[in-house]
């Protein structure tokens, strides 16, 4: 028998403090699960149902009290039976003991049910932190019974869904859906198929490609980036089925069994079996669709509908009707669903819930995304080099819709020393390469790659395409080029290069149809040496890549590249945050004293 | 709200025999029966030995100092009281002492104590019993090291899981209210006393049965408050000898109101009691020797002694259990008990511990700073 440890003894003897709890039996180890489990009782005075005036919890904690997860679970004998908001599914029960259920009060959340009864932060020392537990708790009870669980104001929080199924369906929906969705909710049948989408090299993956209602009706479709448009694989189509909220039994437990289904749709007047008679000819192919239920929740409790979520399960396969029923015709659509309501969709089976994800880019990007007004554009990256590369992960992974880089160069082993490719990589186009790599970055970007030199002949066809162009080759021709053409529209140019070992970085912003080639040079002219042999000869050492090959290397290392390339993204972000309409050449000193790092503006020249 | 029953819980698992304590006792009273009953003089006489006294009844405390726990061991023999002399009887067992035990035994007034590395023994031999009660002695559950405490855990376990041990089925307490109980209820064992130069008579048997049901109408807490404050005197009151062992049980037995939902409770109304009741030396008839005066032995100065400190103390128990400021009362009964109660903790906050009201944010000395990220 493990000796409880002095921390714990300490801790639990918080439940003295409390009138109304009792110590029904003290800790015990359990090794199967790694914990220390403790019983108690609870009284408090309710008159809701499912709450009785005693409840008894098990309250579990790690070896390393106070350090460690501590959570408390309704007993399976005189405990909570239902699920209430904050709180774990509650249907299942913990089966290596069986003395609980697995609906454990959410005490961690920051809610006003559980805040206005007891703030402060959470305690890490033995002596409070269970009775900073047990407070929560006695306040998470409280709110249960006065129906106080979910306030308004609170950030809204759906029921726990386990899915024990391994694959997730992925989803895009923002504010802007919702308007979408709201009216297709007021047609006389807001339900259909959905074609899904799977990708060639990732697994268990599916996405929602278009919504039809009837047969071609599309009355809703995803706009995926470039490497779902390229997918060849397609899934078994999902049947889709509109709420009016999310589906709750027992107070908020999501529903567990097709019975539970039917009862949570049939209180918003859905008729599950019925819709899925209707498709009957679509999906009773013996095959194994996804089911999947679109539900409006708003971003804070009692507040207006944010974004539809679409939950999802797999329906088993269905029955083909071929099988002789007594009372029903051949082929009838009613005796098939009989006979699934018999079998695999009788009350007491088990609904396969699957993990679902809105993969929208305002979601993947609410860790930070460049300017809106910005993202939105197409931009063209010109040179691929390691400057472009980087660059063109900066933009992609900040949230930019369309992205076109032109490079005819080769990746080769020299450049791993600071390029964003890899060794698959050599001796392929970096414009194509670069292309492949940052498709799967992100669901939404789309990307063209141009394997081919810029020049006068498809200059305009290509710029036209763009509004933003980024030049990252270095080359001074190619901004002649792009001084000499004009665009028939205006568009930003920004060129992007640093010097000998990064020493500067210049940074050209032309709000225009060309770039300001004339100004660019005149001001760069002093940070520069008059031609490149005398850059080499300047500096001391020659370095070159290989014994026996005279082919003068520009030094820079990795961190001085992502070094240029975040500061110019700052810059650029700036510009269109400020709504800037000027154009400009920024000269950039790297800092070199001590711990001064980073770029420093050493000019600012303005362009007129 | 002074009972604070989690404290106390842990109190009492500090004052308790430790298991080291425990498994030395279990192991010296097996190896003395084995030695007995392989002993070529003895084991003809020997009808039966068996663990009694406070160990037995979950009411033994840890010793405060070094000194050794000790347990009695009843030696049930069948030598013939009207036969051999007290003093006889317990010379029969020099030459097994010898044998066994050279340089650690010392024969006393009804006894002969073994001096062992880690708990002392007290052997008690009796003269024979009745035919009878041979059988009753010879039985498995009475002989059988299992505590009144251990008995409670049985009970429990078996509530809470629907299965019962073959314990709990064997065990003297059980039959303790079958109709055997008739039989043997007013069959003492006589014991020798050797200064008086006569065989004395005792029940060890009723005591533990009145020990069980006395537990058992104090929801449990009875052995508990007799552990409690049997550590109180010896942690107050070092240098007193007596009242001690069983006569101070005995007289708590006495003293503490059935009915009782709390070891604090217990204690309290302990106190209470013998201050109102028995400010002059009672005398305690023994459980099936009601002749007998359990506080025979104590004198008029010890008793007033302890009347004074139970009047001293009785004070601050009433104050720590009156208490609704948890920390006030686990302060109050840590004075009374010492330094094995367990000290609250420094600073708590009381304020909406009913869990009614708004329970204002608390300051801590250190507080940790948040908002580091590195993903």
């Amino acid at each position: 028998m493990k000796v409880i440890p002095e921390e714990l003894l300490i801790g639990r003897r918080a439940i003295d403090l409390f009138g109304n709890i009792e110590l029904l039996e003290d800790f015990i180890w359990s090794e199967r699960l790694g914990k220390w489990y403790l019983k108690l009782s609870v009284l408090m005075e309710s008159m809701k149902l499912e709450v009785p005036p005693t409840t008894c919890w098990y309250l579990t904690t790690d070896n390393e009290y106070p350090r460690g997860e501590i959570k408390f679970y309704p007993s399976m004998e005189n405990g909570l039976t239902v699920t209430f908001q904050h709180q774990a599914n509650n249907s299942e029960d913990e089966t290596i003991h069986g003395l609980w259920r697995l609906g454990a009060p959410c005490l961690e959340v920051n809610v006003q049910s559980l805040n206005l009864r007891y703030v402060a932060q959470e305690p890490r020392d033995a002596e409070y932190r269970i009775e900073w537990h047990l407070r929560r708790l006695l306040a998470w009870i409280d709110a249960a019974i006065n129906d106080s669980l979910q306030r308004p104001g609170d950030a809204y929080e759906l029921p726990q869904i386990n899915s024990k199924r391994s694959g997730t369906i992925v989803y895009s929906e923002d504010r802007v859906n919702v308007y979408i969705w709201d009216d297709a909710s007021q047609r006389a049948e807001s339900f259909g198929l959905a074609t899904m989408i799977k990708l060639q090299k990732v697994d268990g993956i599916e996405f929602i490609d278009e919504f039809f209602i009837k047969s071609s009706e599309i009355v809703h479709k995803n706009f995926w980036g470039s490497l779902l448009k390229s997918s060849a694989t397609t899934s078994p189509e999902a049947i889709w089925i509109l709420l009016k909220k999310v589906p709750v039994v027992k107070v908020w437990q999501i529903p567990m069994t097709y019975g539970e289904l039917r009862q949570a749709l049939f209180l918003q007047n859905i008729n599950f079996l019925k819709i899925l008679s209707q498709l009957s000819n679509k999906i009773r192919d013996g095959k194994s669709h996804a089911v999947l239920l679109g539900c409006p929740i708003p971003a804070t409790v009692g507040g207006e509908n944010d974004e539809y979520i679409w939950l999802a399960f797999q329906l088993p396969v269905l029955s083909r009707g071929d099988v002789k029923v007594h009372g029903f015709r051949k082929n009838s659509k009613g005796k098939g669903i009989y006979l699934d309501r018999l079998n695999v969709l009788n009350d007491k089976a088990e609904l396969e819930w699957i993990k679902t994800g809105n993969w929208n880019q305002k979601v993947i990007s609410s860790r930070g995304r460049l300017n809106m007004s910005f993202c939105r554009s197409r931009i063209l990256i010109i040179g691929a080099g390691c400057i472009g590369a980087s660059i063109a992960e900066i933009l992609v992974r900040g949230g930019v819709n369309t992205l076109g880089i032109i490079d005819r160069d080769v990746f080769e082993k020299g450049n791993l020393s600071r390029h964003t490719l890899l060794m698959d990589d050599i001796s392929k186009n970096k414009a194509v390469q670069l292309k492949n790599r940052l498709v799967r970055a992100s669901p939404n970007i789309s990307i063209i790659a141009y394997d081919e030199m810029l020049n006068m002949e498809n200059m305009n066809p290509i710029l036209n395409e763009y509004d933003i162009i980024i030049d990252c080759t270095g080359e001074n021709d190619v901004l002649y080029d792009l001084a000499m053409q004009p665009s028939s529209a205006k568009k930003v140019f920004f060129s992007i290069s640093i010097s000998y070992a990064a020493k500067y970085l210049f940074i050209a912003i032309c709000n225009g149809k060309v770039f300001r080639y004339d100004d660019f040079i005149e001001t760069i002219k002093g940070y520069l040496a008059p031609s490149e042999e005398k850059i080499y000869l300047d500096n001391e050492v020659i370095k070159t890549e290989s014994l026996g090959c005279w082919h003068p290397l520009f030094p820079a290392r990795c961190d001085d590249i992502w070094l240029a390339a975040s500061t110019s993204i700052q810059v650029i972000n700036r510009y269109f945050e400020s709504k800037d309409l000027s154009s400009f050449i920024l000269i950039f000193r790297h800092l070199d004293d001590g711990y001064r790092v980073g770029y420093e503006l050493l000019e600012k020249k303005n362009v007129h | 709200m002074g009972a604070i029953p989690t404290y106390f819980n842990d109190f009492l698992s500090k004052i308790r025999l430790t298991k080291e304590q425990i498994e030395e006792l279990k192991k010296a009273h097996e190896t003395l029966r084995n030695l007995l009953e392989t002993d070529e003089e003895l084991s003809g006489s020997i009808v039966a030995t068996f663990l009694q006294g406070s160990y037995r009844r979950s009411t033994a405390v840890r010793p405060h100092d070094d000194s050794h726990a000790d347990v009695d061991i009843i030696v049930v023999t069948n030598f013939d009281k009207d036969i051999l002399t007290p003093h006889e009887a317990l010379d029969k067992f020099i030459p097994f002492m010898e044998a066994h035990y050279k340089g650690k035994y010392r024969i006393q007034g009804r006894s002969i104590g073994i001096e062992l590395e880690m708990v002392d023994l007290d052997v008690v031999p009796t003269a024979a019993p009745s035919e009878a009660m041979k059988d009753i002695f010879t039985r498995k559950d009475t002989t059988s090291i299992f505590t009144i405490e251990d008995y409670q855990a049985e009970l429990t376990h078996r509530s809470s899981n629907g299965t019962s041990s073959p314990l709990l089925e064997n065990s003297v307490f059980s039959s303790l209210y079958s109709k055997e109980y008739e039989q043997w209820r007013d069959e003492p064992l006589w014991i020798p006393d050797r200064v008086a130069e006569k065989w004395e008579r005792t029940h060890p048997l009723e005591q533990i049965r009145w020990t069980v049901d006395k537990n058992k109408k104090c929801n449990t807490h009875y052995v508990n408050v007799v552990k409690a404050i049997k550590w109180w005197y010896k942690e107050k009151y070092p240098d007193f000898k007596q009242p001690k062992s069983y006569p101070l049980e005995h007289f708590i037995g006495d003293c503490c109101a059935d009915e009782i939902t709390s070891i604090a409770q217990g204690v309290v109304e302990t106190f209470e009691e013998i201050i109102r009741y028995y400010p002059d030396k009672p005398f305690l008839p023994d459980r099936g020797v009601p002749e007998h005066d359990v506080f025979a032995r104590i004198t008029v100065e010890e008793y007033d002694a302890f009347y004074q400190a139970v009047k001293e103390y009785a004070g601050l128990a009433r104050e720590a259990l009156a208490e609704e400021d948890t920390y006030e009362s686990a302060k109050r009964w840590h004075d009374l008990f010492g330094d094995q109660f367990p000290t609250p903790p420094k600073v708590t906050d009381q304020q909406g511990a009913q869990n009614s009201g708004f329970t204002p944010r608390r300051e801590r000395t250190e507080s940790v700073p948040t908002g580091r990220f590195a993903k």
